[in-house]
């Protein structure tokens, strides 16, 4: 496995090496149309050209530069695409990511190229060339990456991950952009990301078990694999803080440490 | 020993803190369940009927239009002010709402000091004058005239009413047991009475011989002008008085000596300018030296036994200045972030996982029982975040309680202060409290956030072991202003409780200086720096009377 050498040897640990391996191929649990996906992201109706911010790249003449050459356009970028996002809230009670793993992903993963990402205590922003944002929507909504009742899509108010969850398990959201639908069993959006009812209801699937959550967990809690087993991530924090403090203006004093 | 903030939750939100699901989610009746907001929409309905602009209107914004957030779709739970027993609502902490807020500033920074050694200086070496304890004392009854803008050099000078100014008035204070005895007492601070007696007698060597004076301007000034213009005023005053009491000539050149004085050579700034973007003078909370908020503070100490009381008043007085003031009003404005900064002061849960982290530095190291090497930090940091979340897991309502960022800040705070309390070093608990943000507790829960992210936490392991005015500084020394805390203005947030923690710590008499100690153990303030979260919590009562009002000039209701 190619990937970035995460400190540890319990689960947790396993998990987020397998997250951060660049070819890891997520699991897929759920099927949602893309004209669905096109409407929870709100930014245009389905079966609307993309809107563009400059002609095609080949059709524009520009001056020669060696990056270029170097690097290949998303589809997006090829096309002149706007730049849109999609940003997901990640509750606190067992959802699969949490910001800072997303970030991560988003920057290791292959699936991922010409992108800007922000990680927040909660929510994780993605911005990257609409089409390029419609096709990893897909990946990011139908796999294992998301669950329905502890992530949501959030262009707004998105606080609520640290919240209490609803009867049903839900992730608080003040502005109820979806519901659990008890006849169907399933979490049902009845609003875009921004928080705007859509015409007709889209349904995403039922949420997972709790028990399939904690065996998806990558965070360390007290309440199932407690931090104080992460003595080897402790050790690797440890050695970064004192390197920092000893690098920082005098690295003459790291002296092989 | 279950602590103090489970049972507050408990009571406030009826239900078990351990409560993992709220099944009354969209149905504890909207921003309607909150009183005050309840106040403010019938307020501002009046407003906009009265003036036929529209003004605060959520029913209007966002229900009718959709556009706001439906605020009180959660449980919008009421809070009590820690050290105390009053429950209010978030609402009466914002800075704005809270008249004990405004006075807690105004108090600070309408404070003027000076050294009255070199105006002595001139007086005796270029006037030949004799300075005594009876001179000083006609100073002193003259400058209490002109700080409130009476005259005595011309007649053609109007002058300020001073109903205006009930609260402005000048004293004095020294190390010398003899001239102290000798001052008019109604123009003293006396340091053997407002300190014990081993905090006294460091109090006066640090001191020394000097006669400071400390001049408090009108509330009214401060509200109607800024920080920038108080020594200017002070200086007026005190110049004026000198001219008046030692029977001088207005005009002469040795005058500017007097003002020189006043102004610079001898003043004490409370906060230093910021930088031209900030666009404030001196006397500000951006400028404001954290070592300082050690010294403005005068609560009891109950060390050896606990650090926890005034560590935690001192938490209460740098949130509602840096936190609540500077970065949430100055910086970002509106509503501001009150939430975000007074959960500190709120519901006992500084002072609960304080009592913890206190016996385990007791039991482990002594109070600023080891030395500052990075094991004894990282050790600290290590148990602050650990204990932390272990509540924050069992208990999802203090969880939710901390909305977001909170829970990051508050145990990086803690960790800053648990290092603090084990070295007795400022140094130590600043760096832990970056270690506990940016490694420890990210890499656990890979969570951090929020809009200034952590960019300038990552700088400061490199940056804060400098005491270079450019890189790092002690960090007593440390406010807003610094150049690597600038850029983002919420950087500091948790390491000045770590200078209060450390200098508690170590049983200090004062952090930064032994003249700002002295100066606000003035017993005639009108806000109380020995009871700050007392204080706060009668503001947010609307029991606290203010200064500065101008009832005086303005029509009666």
């Amino acid at each position: 496995m190619v990937g970035i050498p995460y400190p540890g040897t319990d689960e947790i640990a396993e998990r987020r090496r397998k997250w951060l391996d660049p070819d890891f191929k997520p699991k897929k649990l759920r099927e949602i149309s893309d004209d669905d996906i096109v409407k929870l992201l709100g930014h245009r109706k389905p079966g609307m050209a993309y809107s563009s911010v400059h002609p095609p790249l080949d059709e524009i003449k520009e001056p020669p530069d060696p990056i270029k050459e170097l690097v290949e356009p998303t589809d997006g970028a090829r096309h002149g695409d706007r730049i849109r996002y999609i940003q997901f809230t990640d509750s606190q009670h067992f959802a699969p990511l949490p910001p800072w793993l997303r970030f991560r992903i988003y920057a290791t993963n292959r699936e991922f190229r010409g992108f800007d990402s922000l990680a927040y205590s909660g929510r994780t922003l993605l911005e990257m060339r609409e089409r390029d944002i419609d096709r990893v929507a897909k990946t990011l909504l139908e796999t294992e990456m998301f669950d329905t009742a502890r992530c949501a899509l959030r262009s707004i108010t998105v606080h609520g991950y640290s919240l209490r969850l609803d009867e049903d398990g839900l992730m608080f959201d003040a502005r109820r952009r979806y519901i659990y639908d008890k006849e169907r069993g399933e979490v049902v959006y009845v609003k875009t990301q921004q928080s705007v009812p859509l015409e007709e209801p889209v349904p995403v699937g039922p949420p997972l078990p709790e028990e399939e959550l904690k065996k998806m967990a990558t965070v360390y809690r007290f309440d199932h694999v407690p931090p104080t087993v992460a003595d080897e991530l402790m050790k690797v924090v440890k050695r970064i803080g004192e390197l920092r403090v000893l690098g920082g203006l005098r690295p003459d004093l790291i002296n092989g440490k | 020993m279950e602590k103090k903030f489970l049972k507050i939750l408990e009571e406030t939100y009826g239900v078990l803190p351990s409560e993992l699901k709220d099944s009354k989610f969209h149905k504890y009746g909207g921003r309607r369940q909150s009183r005050r907001k309840s106040e403010f929409i019938e307020a501002a309905r009046r407003i906009a009927e009265g003036r036929g602009i529209p003004s605060y209107n959520p029913d209007r914004i966002c229900d009718e239009l959709g556009l706001g957030v439906p605020v009180g779709e959660r449980f919008l739970e009421p809070v009590r002010v820690s050290g105390t027993d009053v429950l209010c609502e978030y609402e009466d902490l914002h800075v704005l709402n809270n008249a004990a807020m405004q006075q807690l500033r105004d108090d600070i920074f309408r404070t003027a000091i000076t050294c009255l050694d070199l105006p002595h200086r001139v007086l005796t070496n270029r006037y030949g004058r004799e300075v005594t304890p009876e001179t000083i004392n006609i100073y002193l009854e003259t400058i209490n005239h002109t700080l409130v803008g009476g005259a005595v050099a011309q007649e053609h000078m109007v002058e300020v009413n001073p109903a205006l100014a009930p609260d402005a008035y000048v004293k004095t204070f020294t190390g010398s047991d003899e001239l102290a005895s000798k001052l008019d007492r109604r123009f003293l601070i006396d340091i053997d009475r407002e300190f014990d007696a081993e905090r006294a007698a460091k109090l006066k060597k640090g001191v020394g011989a000097s006669l400071w004076q400390v001049s408090r301007l009108p509330t009214h000034a401060i509200r109607s002008m800024d920080g920038a213009m108080v020594h200017r005023w002070n200086a007026m005053a005190q110049t004026m008085a000198f001219i008046a009491a030692y029977r001088l000539c207005a005009g002469e050149s040795t005058i500017s000596d007097f003002a020189f004085s006043a102004k610079h050579a001898q003043y004490v700034f409370i906060g230093t300018p910021p930088f031209p973007s900030r666009a404030h003078g001196h006397n500000n909370p951006v400028g404001l030296p954290c070592g300082y908020i050690f010294d403005i503070v005068q609560h009891p100490s109950k060390m050896p036994e606990s650090p926890v009381p005034v560590t935690a008043e001192g938490v209460a007085l740098e949130k509602v200045l840096y936190m609540q003031w500077y970065y949430g009003q100055q910086m970002i404005g509106s509503v501001g972030v009150t939430v975000g900064a007074s959960v500190y002061y709120l519901n006992e849960t500084f002072e609960g996982w304080g009592e913890h982290l206190a016996g385990w530095v007791r039991d482990r190291y002594g109070f600023a029982g080891v030395s500052p090497g990075w094991d004894v930090i990282h050790e600290c940091a290590r148990e602050a975040v650990l204990h932390c979340c272990e509540d924050y897991d069992k208990y999802p309502v203090l969880l939710e309680h901390h909305w977001g960022l909170i829970k990051n800040l508050f145990i990086a705070m803690m960790a800053g202060v648990c290092a603090a309390w084990a070295t007795g070093s400022a140094y130590a608990g600043a760096l832990a409290a970056h270690h506990a943000l940016t490694l420890i507790h990210k890499e656990l829960l890979l969570r951090t956030g929020w809009g200034g992210q952590e960019t300038h936490h990552h700088n400061s392991f490199g940056i804060l072991p400098s005491v270079l005015i450019d890189e790092g500084m002690p960090v007593e020394l440390h406010g807003p202003n610094v150049p690597f805390r600038s850029y983002l203005a919420d950087s500091q947030f948790f390491t000045s409780p770590a200078v209060v923690a450390a200098h508690e710590a170590r049983m200090d008499a004062w952090g930064l200086s032994p003249v700002i100690k002295v100066a606000f153990a003035d017993p005639d303030l009108v806000f109380d720096f020995r009871n700050i979260r007392a204080c706060i919590a009668r503001g947010a009562l609307r029991e606290f009377m203010p200064a500065g009002e101008r009832n005086p000039i303005i029509p009666s209701r």
